[in-house]
C-alpha cells in the first residue's frame, strides 16, 4: 500500500522488511505451476492446497489471524492486511476458507476446551478438510427454515436430511452443519450447530455441476447419521447465534480485496499485449478510461477492508458493515472479470480447456487462458454466503434503520 | 411496414417449437447435463421441413424466406440453447454462398449447388474471415496470389464457427485487386485444421494455409472489388441472426426465471411476489421490449435494399442484443439464486450462448462504433 498507516508497532520501515521477507518466502515456496494458475484465477486440487498450506504452516502463517497459542502470528491488523494483500499480488492462493476463516474461528469463540484441542491443529494444518453445511433445497435466503433433523438418542444425534450447495464438500471430510433440534420453537431458536464427521455411515453426497461444467458443488444426503452429543458446538437449539457470526466472518472475507488487486494485474498485463486499432490497448483513451476505474476501485475497496478490520481490533465486531463490503466488493470483481474478457475480444472464445489442445500453439495471449470460465465462476459469490439481495436489506434495516 | 407475426409465420414459430420440443424430450439423458438433440439430426429435420434454408433466396436453393423467416429461426432456435449450429453452419457461409449463386461469376453454379445443400440440411460450410491479433477487421491478410490459372493462399484464419463436418471454408483473402472470397475444400492439401472447444461447448478452429493451391475460376467466389461488399453483407445478415438469437434467449430466460420465482417460496411466500424481484422483472422486461422493436425494425429494412439507415438499423439491433443479452443472461441466473447457476438447468447456457455470439461476430462496443460510422456516413451523404 502507499500510504502505510501509522501504528506504533508496524512502521513504514518495519512493513518494507515485512514485505520483502514475503516476497522472499514466496519466491523459495511457491510453484510456479501454482502461481500461475492461481493467477489466471483456475482452480487449485485439494493437493495443491493442502501443500501450501503446510508450507504456510511451518513458517507460523497458516493462520496468521488466529491466536498465538493456536497457531496465529499475533499480528496488528494492519500487518495482517498487509500479509494477504502482499501474499496475493504475488500469486499466492488463498487457503479454502472454510477451515481457518470460518470453523477456526467458530471454534474459538464458541467451542469447548475439548473441541478446540481436537480440531484447532487439524484445521490448521488440513489434516481435516472442512466444508459448509447450511443451506438446503428449501432454505436459501431464508436460512432460518432449515428441516435436516436432529434427534437425541442418548449420547448421539441422528440426523436426517439434505443439505445443498456444498462447495468443495467433494474434498470434505467433515462438515459444519446447521440442524433443527426443536421443531416447536419460532424458526431462529430450534437451531443447533453440528460437526459431523462425513465418512460416518449414513452420508451420501452428488456432485452438481456449475454451467461452465466444473464441479463446484455438492449436495448431501443424511440418512439416520449419528453424531455424538459432543460434536455439538454451544448449546442446544442457540445454533442460530454461531451461525450467524459465522456468517460475518465469511462477509468481511466476501470484499475479496486481494483477489480484485489480482485481477487488475492480469487486466493491466493483458492491457500491454491486446492491440486495439494498431496500439497496445493501454494508450486507448476508451480503455484507459475503464482501466482508472477499475483501478480506483480496487482501492476504494482496500481502504474500506482496512477500515473494517480497524473496527474489528477496536470494537472486537464488524458489524452490517460487512454488507456493504460484501456487496461492493462482489460488484468491483465482477467488472474486473468483465473488463478482463472484453479487452480480450475474440480470442476470449477458447474454453480453459482448449490450451489443452495443438490449436493452443498460436494462441496470441496465455493471460487470456479461463478468462470466461473465471467471469463465469464469480456469477456465484454474489449468490453465497447471502446473496446481493440479502446484504441489501441488511444493509437497509440495520444501518439506515428503514 | 407490419410488425406483428402473419398467420403463416406464427404456424412456422410453432412448428418449430414443437419440433424442438420433441427432440429435446428424446434426446438421451446424461447426468448432470440438460438434454439436447445432436446437431445433425435437428439440421436434417429442419432441411427436410424446408426451414433451415427457408431465409435463403430460391435462386440459392432457399425458400426464399428472407429477414422474417430467419429472425424466426434463429429466435427460436435461441429460445433453446441447444447447439444448433445454425448461424456458423447456415447463416454466414449461406449469405456469402447466396450472393456468389445470384452473381454471373464462374463461382457461381459450385456456390448454388453447395448452398442447395446447406439449405437443405444436407451439408454445412464454415466461413473463415476472421484473423489473428485483428479482432473483428474484416479486411483479409491472408493472401492469394496468382500462379497459372490458379491461385496460392497462404496465411491464418481464427475462431472459424462449425468447422467439424463443414465440406469447405468460404476463406476471404487479399488479392492485387482488394478482397475476395474462396471456396476452400476441407481437404485441400496444405491446410491445417485444428479445432478448440470454445467456453460454451461449442467448436471453433483455427486454420492454417500453407501454400493452399486452387484452380481460381471456381473458386473464386466474389472477386476483388466484390469481395469486401460481400464480406459486409454476410456479417451483417449474420449480425441480425445473433440479434434475433439473442432476443430468443432473452425471451426464454426471462420466461423461465419468472416461472421459476413464482413456485419458489422464501420468508413463506412466493419470490415473485417481492416488489424487489417485481422491479427488476420488469425493468428486464421492458429492456428485452426494446430489443424486440430494434430487431423487428431491422429484419423490416433487411429485407429492403441495403441503404446506411438498413445497415445502421442492423448494427444498432447487434449492439443492442449484445448489451441486453449479457443482463438479461446474468440477471436470470441470479435471480434463480444457486440452483442458476448450474448446468443442469441449463438457464447459464444463455449467458455462455450470448458470450460466445458477441466474441465471435462482434461485441458491444464495436458493433455501437459501427453503427455510429454508418450514421455518420448517411448524414454526410
Ligand atoms: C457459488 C456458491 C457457493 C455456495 N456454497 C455454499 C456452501 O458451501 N454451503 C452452503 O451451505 N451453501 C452454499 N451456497 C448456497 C447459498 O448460501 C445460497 O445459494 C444462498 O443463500 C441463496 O439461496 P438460494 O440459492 O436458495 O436462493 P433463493 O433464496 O431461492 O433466492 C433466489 C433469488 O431471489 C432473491 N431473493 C430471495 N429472497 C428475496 C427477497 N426477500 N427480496 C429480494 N430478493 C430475494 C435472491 O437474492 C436470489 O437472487 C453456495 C451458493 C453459491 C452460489
Amino acid at each position: 500500500m502507499n500510504a502505510p498507516m501509522k501504528t506504533p508497532d508496524f512502521t513504514a520501515a518495519r512493513e518494507a522488511a515485512f514485505r520483502a521477507e514475503i516476497a522472499e518466502f514466496v519466491a523459495d515456496s511457491l510453484p510456479d505451476r501454482m502461481r500461475r494458475d492461481h493467477e489466471l484465477g483456475r482452480s487449485l486440487s485439494r493437493a495443491d492446497h493442502v501443500c501450501w498450506q503446510r508450507k504456510l504452516v511451518a513458517r507460523g502463517w497458516g493462520a496468521p489471524h488466529w491466536p498465538e497459542e493456536w497457531g496465529g502470528a499475533g499480528w496488528s491488523m494492519r500487518q495482517l492486511f498487509v500479509f494477504e494483500e502482499a501474499m496475493s499480488a504475488l500469486g499466492a492462493p488463498a487457503s479454502p476458507a472454510f477451515n481457518t476463516r470460518m470453523i477456526g474461528p467458530i471454534l474459538l469463540a464458541h467451542g469447548d476446551e475439548a473441541q478446540k484441542r481436537r480440531f484447532l491443529p487439524r484445521a490448521l494444518n488440513f489434516d481435516d478438510w472442512w466444508c459448509q453445511g447450511y443451506s438446503e433445497p428449501g432454505a436459501g435466503s431464508d436460512l432460518a427454515s432449515l428441516q435436516t433433523r436432529a434427534v437425541r438418542d442418548g449420547d448421539h444425534y441422528v440426523v436426517n436430511g439434505s443439505k445443498i450447495w456444498t462447495s468443495a464438500g467433494q474434498h470434505a471430510n467433515w462438515m459444519f452443519c446447521l440442524v433443527r433440534t426443536d421443531r416447536e420453537a419460532r424458526a431462529q431458536n430450534g437451531i443447533s450447530f453440528l460437526l459431523i464427521d462425513l465418512t460416518s455411515p449414513g452420508v451420501s453426497f452428488r456432485p452438481i455441476r456449475h454451467f461452465f461444467g466444473a464441479h463446484v458443488f455438492n449436495q448431501f444426503f443424511f440418512d439416520d447419521v449419528r453424531v455424538p452429543v459432543e460434536n455439538r458446538v454451544g448449546d442446544e437449539n442457540a445454533g442460530w447465534s454461531i451461525a450467524k457470526a459465522l456468517l460475518e466472518h465469511e462477509r468481511l472475507y466476501s470484499s475479496r480485496h486481494t483477489e480484485a488487486r489480482r485481477k487488475l494485474g492480469r487486466l493491466r498485463r493483458l492491457a500491454g499485449e491486446v492491440e486495439l486499432d494498431g496500439a497496445p490497448a493501454a494508450r486507448d483513451p476508451r480503455f484507459r478510461q475503464v482501466l482508472a476505474r477499475r483501478a480506483m476501485e480496487v482501492r476504494s475497496l482496500e481502504y474500506a477492508t482496512m477500515r473494517a478490520l480497524e473496527r474489528l481490533v477496536e470494537t472486537g465486531e464488524i458489524g452490517a458493515y460487512a454488507s456493504v463490503l460484501k456487496l461492493k466488493g462482489i460488484e468491483i470483481n465482477q467488472r474486473l472479470d468483465e473488463a478482463v474478457f472484453d479487452l480480450l475480444g475474440p480470442d476470449a472464445l477458447p474454453a480453459d480447456a482448449a490450451w489443452e489442445t495443438p490449436a493452443a500453439a498460436d494462441f496470441p495471449h496465455p493471460d487470456a487462458r479461463n478468462a470466461a470460465e473465471a467471469r463465469y465462476w464469480f456469477r456465484g459469490p454474489a449468490i453465497a454466503g447471502g446473496s446481493q439481495e440479502v446484504q441489501r436489506g441488511i444493509i437497509a434495516k440495520r444501518i439506515l434503520n428503514m | 411496414m407490419r410488425f406483428a407475426p402473419t398467420e403463416d409465420e406464427v404456424m412456422v414459430e410453432d412448428t418449430l417449437d414443437r419440433l424442438l420440443t420433441e427432440m429435446i424430450d428424446a434426446a438421451p439423458r446424461r447426468d448432470g447435463e440438460p438434454p439436447a438433440p445432436e446437431p445433425g439430426a435437428l439440421r436434417a429435420r429442419l432441411g427436410q421441413l424446408g426451414l433451415w434454408g427457408g431465409w435463403l433466396p430460391e435462386c440459392a436453393g432457399g425458400g426464399g424466406g428472407g429477414a422474417r423467416m430467419l429472425l424466426i429461426l434463429a429466435r427460436g432456435l435461441g429460445r433453446r440453447p441447444v447447439g444448433s449450429g445454425y448461424l456458423g453452419a447456415c447463416v454466414l457461409p449461406g449469405a456469402l454462398l447466396a450472393r456468389a449463386a445470384a452473381g454471373q461469376g464462374a463461382g457461381r453454379a459450385p456456390a448454388a449447388d453447395l448452398c442447395a445443400r446447406i439449405a437443405a440440411g444436407e451439408a454445412t460450410a464454415a466461413a473463415a474471415i476472421f484473423e489473428p491479433r485483428r479482432r473483428w477487421a474484416p479486411d483479409p491478410i491472408l493472401v492469394a496470389r496468382p500462379d497459372g490459372d490458379g491461385v496460392i493462399l497462404t496465411g491464418e484464419k481464427v475462431h472459424v464457427a462449425e468447422p467439424s463436418g463443414a465440406e469447405a471454408f468460404l476463406v476471404s483473402a487479399a488479392e492485387a485487386g482488394g478482397a475476395s472470397v474462396f471456396l476452400v475444400p476441407a481437404d485441400a492439401p496444405g491446410l491445417t485444421v485444428r479445432t478448440y472447444p470454445a467456453f460454451d461447448g461449442a467448436e471453433m478452429a483455427r486454420l492454417s494455409f500453407d501454400a493452399v493451391r486452387l484452380p481460381a475460376a471456381a473458386a473464386r467466389l466474389h472477386g476483388p472489388g466484390e469481395g469486401a461488399g460481400a464480406i459486409e453483407e454476410a456479417l451483417r445478415i449474420a449480425r441480425f441472426a445473433m440479434a434475433a438469437e439473442t432476443l430468443g434467449a432473452c425471451e426464454a430466460a426471462l420466461a423461465q426465471t419468472i416461472d421459476y420465482q413464482r413456485e419458489r417460496k422464501q420468508f413463506g411466500r412466493p419470490l415473485a411476489s417481492f416488489q424487489a424481484l417485481q422491479f427488476r422483472a420488469a425493468d428486464l422486461h421492458s429492456e428485452i421490449e426494446l430489443l424486440r422493436s430494434v430487431v423487428l425494425g431491422a429484419a423490416e429494412t433487411l429485407a429492403g435494399p441495403p441503404t446506411a439507415h438498413a445497415r445502421a438499423d442492423i448494427a444498432a439491433a447487434a449492439a443492442m442484443a449484445a448489451e441486453t443479452g449479457d443482463l438479461v443472461a446474468r440477471e436470470a441466473i441470479h435471480l434463480h439464486g444457486a440452483i442458476g447457476m448450474t448446468r443442469e438447468l441449463g438457464v447459464g447456457r444463455h449467458l455462455m450462448r450470448i458470450n460466445a455470439l458477441t466474441r465471435w461476430l462482434g461485441d458491444a462496443d464495436h458493433l455501437r462504433e459501427t453503427f455510429l460510422r454508418i450514421e455518420e456516413e448517411e448524414a454526410a451523404a
